[in-house]
């Protein structure tokens, strides 16, 4: 819920104040403000909530047969939920670049140095 | 600032009008299939007779109301309006043109561009140039300097205020076009709005052509002569558009990385 919250916020709220932080942290005319803001703020919670969407569907008795076969929680993550999620990771993928490649006013917002 | 070609963005808005089109599809039942299928209808005149027609509401949507935001977007038309790269005013200028600027006539117009723009368009910009790539200025008038073509732009607005703002609003609107044209920064055009509302042609396309090129442009859709020389200039002219094309790779191609594997292992961690 808290993590649907940050949905309720618009992009362009943010847009100053995060220029002002790049300005603060010397990013302008560097790659930086796309690469790491993409790595700490995964393309907003809309992702993460399809994903989790999906991975509820999956059954839990799959994590349930791995922990008593002794798998980890990367183990599961890794050989279970990973291989069954190909389909919606793919999907991710692409909504994502879409999204990614036509962020326009975002690239433009982050001026000239 | 990380130059990149924001102008090959748009043959990816396809994705956004096939996701609309697939959830109508889906969403639309699988019995009506089924029971053309046993009536004996081939795959075609499955699509001719019951696809289409049940898509046919979001088709009208994606082609009425694709072409009649994009235009009105206010982001879309002042990045596209500067055709440069985007400065912290201007997104300041972006939101109040939104809401504080008088509407002569109609708003859409005043949303489409009827604003002051930051600055002149360089001719030797790469978006210039860019335009140029893409065919669309072809014309051979970039012989005519920045203020002939202003000068031109501003005879002609005057005119158009005098046709189409009511009188109670004419001297407002007149003192605010003085103004702006005395600052030098009053840059817009009507014609390539209407021309474009009433044919419903892409209005992205009137977007990106009018802050560069020049009235006389708007009177054919096709470029006369066709100059191809424009395509090698701009790939390998001053501008390093490869290097601009790159740019947008890298900061495309490496958050939709970090986008998958972050959102999936948050997504993961996520309790039920």
């Amino acid at each position: 819920m808290l993590m649907l919250s940050t949905m309720m916020l618009p992009q362009l709220v943010t847009m100053i104040p995060k220029f002002i932080l790049f300005v603060k942290l010397g990013w302008i005319n560097t790659y930086l403000p796309f690469l790491v803001q993409a790595f700490f703020i995964p393309g907003g919670p809309v992702w993460v909530f399809l994903l989790r969407q999906y991975y509820m569907t999956l059954p839990v008795e799959l994590d349930e047969a791995a922990i008593v076969d002794g798998a980890g929680i990367l183990s599961i993550y890794w050989l279970i939920i990973l291989p069954l999620s190909k389909a919606a990771l793919v999907a991710v993928a692409i909504f994502s670049f879409e999204s990614h490649w036509g962020r326009l006013h975002e690239r433009h917002s982050v001026p000239e140095n | 600032m990380v130059k990149t070609s924001p102008d090959f963005d748009e043959p990816l808005g396809c994705w956004r009008v096939s996701y609309h089109i697939l959830g109508c599809v889906t969403g639309s039942t699988q019995q009506l299939y089924e029971a053309a299928e046993i009536d004996g209808a081939s795959i075609v005149q499955r699509f001719l007779k019951i696809t289409i027609p049940m898509i046919s509401p979001t088709i009208f949507f994606n082609s009425d109301c694709g072409h009649y935001w994009g235009p009105a977007d206010v982001y879309g038309t002042a990045c596209h309006d500067r055709w440069g790269p985007y400065r912290f005013d201007d997104v300041l200028r972006c939101l109040s043109l939104q809401n504080g600027l008088p509407l002569p006539g109609d708003g859409l117009c005043l949303r489409h561009g009827l604003g002051p723009v930051h600055g002149d368009p360089d001719p030797d910009t790469p978006h210039f140039q860019i335009v140029r790539f893409l065919g669309v200025y072809t014309r051979g008038d970039d012989k005519r300097t920045i203020d002939e073509s202003r000068a031109l732009e501003c005879k002609w607005h005057r005119q158009s205020f005098r046709s189409t703002v009511s009188k109670g609003s004419q001297a407002a609107t007149r003192r605010q076009v003085a103004d702006w044209t005395n600052s030098g920064v009053y840059r817009g055009d009507w014609r390539g709005t209407r021309l474009h509302l009433a044919l419903h042609v892409d209005g992205i396309h009137f977007a990106k052509v009018r802050s560069t090129a020049h009235r006389e442009d708007f009177v054919s859709l096709l470029p006369n002569p066709i100059v191809w020389s424009n395509y090698y200039d701009a790939v390998f002219g001053q501008i390093p558009f490869p290097r601009y094309f790159l740019n947008s790779i890298i900061i495309t191609v490496v958050p939709v990385a970090a986008n998958v594997i972050m959102s999936s292992l948050v997504a993961f961690s996520l309790p039920d």
